[in-house]
């Protein structure tokens, strides 16, 4: 399935845009954040989290059409 | 409850909160309010010190929090009233950034509210902060939680 991801902050940052489509497969479903640290492994040694359809979550589950995925990278609000 | 803007560009101002205030005098219900007003640090970063912060946010995805966390609260504790603004944008060190505002009949409901809605928007809220030193080299920022 084809998604559309954005990248905010520090992830932004070091891929150099905001947002891309992505094809994702079966099993990056199941685990998404193995899979967007497959396609860039610099996020191996970062701290993110993946949100999907505003929420944070690191799975699609099969029946699920997802609108939105969004790569986080840690909060610093306040 | 409709979803309230909390997400402002620029810096939070003291004539903004004051007015805040000031507006709450004719809800003659509320006996205690309390306030949390976050103010950027002018920390010392390998030798460099903190110019301002430029802050950004997933912003559909903050409001949504801001959201839930607003109706969170206003189950949990007894409150009349209740505001929250977060900037985006850059905000210059000694200036405010955020600016949470419960109100309530009696004083435990506010002191109360006021912790629990500042940790959560800490803890769950999607905003990415950058810190600009004095020579504009960064480093971005992230929360602790102790």
């Amino acid at each position: 399935m084809k998604v559309e991801v954005k990248y905010y902050g520090y992830i932004a940052e070091q891929l150099n845009k905001s947002e891309s489509s992505v094809e994702i497969d079966e099993i990056g479903r199941n685990d998404l954040k193995a899979f967007f640290e497959g396609i860039h492994p610099f996020l191996k040694k970062t701290t993110f989290c993946v949100a999907v359809d505003k929420k944070v979550c690191n799975q699609i589950g099969p029946e699920l059409e997802v609108g939105q995925i969004a790569l986080l990278p840690p909060f610093a609000g306040g | 409850m409709g979803k309230k803007q909390v997400l402002r560009q620029g810096p939070i101002s003291p004539e903004f909160i004051a007015g805040s205030i000031a507006k709450h005098q004719v809800k003659t219900q509320i006996g205690a309010h309390d306030i949390f007003l976050g103010q950027v640090r002018r920390d010392e970063i390998d030798g460099k010190l903190v110019d301002r912060i430029e802050y950004s946010a997933y912003n559909e995805m903050a409001e949504d929090i801001f959201h839930e966390i607003r109706e969170e609260a206003f189950e949990k504790f007894d409150l009349v009233c209740m505001h929250i603004y977060h900037s985006l944008g850059e905000v210059k060190a000694g200036e405010i950034c955020l600016f949470v505002f419960a109100s309530a009949k009696h004083r435990k409901a506010v002191f109360e509210a006021i912790e629990y809605l500042v940790e959560s928007i800490k803890l769950r809220v999607p905003i990415f902060a950058k810190e600009i030193l004095e020579d504009n080299s960064f480093v971005w920022k992230e929360n602790h939680y102790d």
